[in-house]
């Protein structure tokens, strides 16, 4: 019965969005219009639980009562529980432009946020590394058009020999071989999409919930 | 096999010619209403929707197991193996359902491949880890732990072998903390299934610095090329879709799956016609 409540309902509301979809009248949209307003309240009620359940996680930390607990563990939750409600309290006092809520956001949040942006450069260098590294015929083909790519990307090529063929098969690579094959992956994607969202609404897929089949 | 070919024959040929006898003049009154309320330029779309609705379901509930029929995406055993080894090293297991919400359908293809995960991880007693970015998928992702574990006869299990936690709803954030965990915890198999953006490379790669075995998800063309050099093992694009059916092993998912392919190959039929058909009518 818990399990068949749900299913119930997402099996009707998710026929008659579908259907709401393929109508167009005035109270067909306003329907759509009202059943999209019900989303952000829903996120809403879902906040407080995770707000609990993620101090619970850094309380267990911060009082040594985790799976493998050590001090560095338990300074990292302090410093979190710290940076929380100092979050918290400045942001119900005000969160106008110079405030302290604000402060903290331009100078930590977002500085903080970028570095770890900044980073990826080193991440995608690593990640390339290690993928070129792998002699195997399609890592070493996908390398030959990377170098390629590269090349008549950072105009390069405009000093090598034949560089204005090696530029006229690069864009024709970019713009042919490389969408046919994204749109290849697209179509693919979509109709695994639709199929996905047909098993849930029909109730065939159940994984998401807990049940099997 | 040749069932699926006479049924791509006959939808292509006929279903143009059922659209010309109820709606002839589709492309010259596209916007238009049939009954008032039925928009007529979304015929086609329409009548798509119900094939589709129709296969999968015909499918789904058929009697013979169509598992035979295709290829496997990815092997059970890889995620037993992933789970082993956790096991044997002492070492938990991080799960990450995406950064997107629930509505992505890609999250929820995600949780699919994480049933699977914790289950294998419930048998063997290992530590799920699950740092979530948003508010609505945690408690799902709560939920179908404690559902798992209910069904395997554990219920102890979530509060003494999981740490599903809000991690940050900001991308960046989330992604720092999944690395410093996996740092921090040297994680033993790690599995990011869903919807993710840039923030994918900086998981995968602490996953993998780390000597994290690691199970890749995701359905962005973009995201790809960083799932295939930062994994064990990468699913791409409809692959995530039917990954999760066809690990649980279910018949009517398998046979969804088999349902999903007999349309894509409908489409490409009707692409290969369509393509023809306008090379052949730009000579006359």
């Amino acid at each position: 019965m818990q399990r068949n409540i749900p299913l119930f309902l997402v099996f009707i509301l998710g026929i008659i969005y579908v259907l709401l979809t393929f109508i167009e009248t005035s109270w067909s949209e306003g329907a759509v219009r009202l059943a999209s307003s019900w989303a952000p309240l829903l996120s809403m009620w879902a906040i407080v639980p995770a707000t609990y359940v993620t101090l619970a996680s850094y309380g267990r930390r911060l009082t040594k009562r985790d799976r493998n607990p050590t001090t560095q563990k338990a300074i990292l939750a302090g410093v979190t529980y710290v940076a929380f409600f100092t979050m918290l309290i400045s942001g119900l006092k005000s969160n106008a432009e110079g405030s302290l809520f604000d402060w903290m956001f331009r100078n930590i949040q977002i500085p903080v946020t970028s570095t770890m942006f900044s980073l990826l450069t080193f991440y995608i260098a690593s990640a390339a590394y290690r993928a070129f590294r792998v002699s195997r015929a399609h890592t070493s083909l996908l390398m030959v058009f990377a170098v390629l790519v590269m090349v008549t990307n950072t105009g390069m090529h405009t000093y090598i020999p034949f560089g204005q063929y090696w530029n006229e098969f690069s864009t024709w690579f970019l713009m042919t071989g490389n969408v046919a094959a994204k749109r290849a992956i697209l179509i693919g994607v979509a109709v695994g999409m639709l199929a996905t969202n047909i098993r849930i609404i029909f109730g065939i897929e159940r994984s998401w919930m807990g049940g099997g089949a | 096999m040749n069932r699926s070919i006479l049924i791509n024959v006959l939808l292509v040929v006929v279903l143009p010619i059922v659209l010309l006898l109820i709606f002839p003049y589709t492309n010259q009154h596209a916007g238009d209403l049939f009954l008032g309320f039925f928009p007529v330029d979304k015929t086609v779309s329409f009548i798509a929707l119900v094939l589709l609705i129709s296969v999968i379901v015909k499918y789904a509930y058929e009697q013979k197991s169509h598992a035979s029929e295709i290829r496997e995406v990815i092997p059970r055993k890889f995620i037993r193996e992933g789970i082993g080894r956790c096991a044997e090293m002492g070492r938990p297991c991080m799960f990450v359902p995406g950064t997107s919400s629930p509505s992505d359908v890609a999250t929820i293809a995600g949780l699919a491949i994480g049933s699977v995960t914790i289950d294998e991880a419930i048998d063997l007693d290992v530590f799920i880890d699950s740092p979530q970015r948003d508010y609505m998928v945690m408690p799902i992702t709560k939920s179908l732990l404690e559902e798992r574990a209910m069904l395997k006869g554990r219920p102890d299990y979530p509060s003494t072998h999981s740490d599903v936690f809000l991690a940050s709803t900001v991308q960046f954030t989330h992604a720092q903390l999944v690395a410093g965990r996996l740092e921090r915890d040297r994680h033993g198999f790690a599995v990011f299934a869903g919807m993710f953006w840039a923030e994918m490379l900086i998981m995968l790669e602490a996953a993998t610095m780390n000597g994290a075995m690691v199970l890749s998800g995701v359905d962005s063309v973009v995201q790809m090329p960083f799932a295939v050099a930062a994994s064990d093992k990468a699913l791409l694009g409809e692959e995530l879709y039917a990954a999760g059916a066809q690990l649980s092993e279910e018949k009517r998912l398998v046979n969804s799956v088999v349902a999903q392919d007999l349309i894509k190959s409908l489409l490409f039929t009707a692409l290969i016609v369509g393509a023809l058909a306008t090379t052949i009518q730009s000579f006359f």
